[in-house]
């Protein structure tokens, strides 16, 4: 099961990778601190907003989860409001919070990122070398390992 | 059945997989033909989103 999932993992990145190439996309190397940023915090904010999305009750209406979404990052409510899915295992609690986590230790690096390119300076390698490693990880455990 | 689960893991995992890899494509081509005030724009707002919205805020399961 795992060579398949790396199978497709492999035919994904070649779509991609070719889908960016015939449209004559920037490479990485070639994108400015501005661009290199603002993917990473998208990267973080849609991995963030999928990750509550994956643990609330499917029950709730899109419209609600939207508002809740907002309302516990905003802080008018508490975690312990949040509704969860009845139907997780514990395998997937397992992987939700395993996520949570490498989200949590993510976030304290994207922030430093964005506070020196916010500065005019340019983010050290180890800072993006740092944040590229935790998008490793959630592909990785997208994947199951 | 054990079978037909590890098919739909499987399934699962991959869609993981594209949906990281779909973000990072639509990124990419989300700069083409944008300005560098847009991209400015756009990065000072999602950096504003991340000043509130944490993972740490999240429930652990």
């Amino acid at each position: 099961m795992r060579k398949t999932c790396v199978l497709g993992l492999v035919i994904l990145l070649a779509f991609t990778l070719g889908g960016c190439a015939s449209l004559g996309l920037k490479s990485y190397s070639e994108m400015s601190a501005y661009e290199k940023g603002l993917f990473f915090l998208k990267q973080y904010n849609t991995q963030l907003r999928n990750t509550f999305n994956q643990m609330v009750d499917p029950a709730i209406t899109q419209l609600d989860r939207d508002r809740m979404y907002a309302d516990l990052m905003e802080g008018r409510i508490g975690a312990a409001s949040v509704p969860i899915n009845p139907k997780l295992t514990a395998v997937q609690k397992e992987l939700i919070n395993k996520k949570r986590a490498i989200l949590v230790k993510m976030e304290p690096y994207i922030d430093m990122y964005v506070t020196v390119v916010l500065g005019g300076g340019i983010p050290s390698a180890e800072n993006e070398q740092a944040i590229l490693d935790f998008i490793d990880q959630l592909t990785m455990l997208a994947l199951g390992g | 059945m054990a079978e037909s689960d590890n098919i739909a893991t499987g399934i699962l995992a991959l869609s993981e997989v594209a949906k990281l890899l779909l973000v990072a494509w639509f990124s990419l081509r989300a700069y083409q033909g944008k300005t560098e005030e847009e991209i400015k724009a756009e990065f000072e707002a999602e950096a504003a989103k991340l000043k509130t919205y944490s993972a740490s805020k999240l429930p652990e399961l």
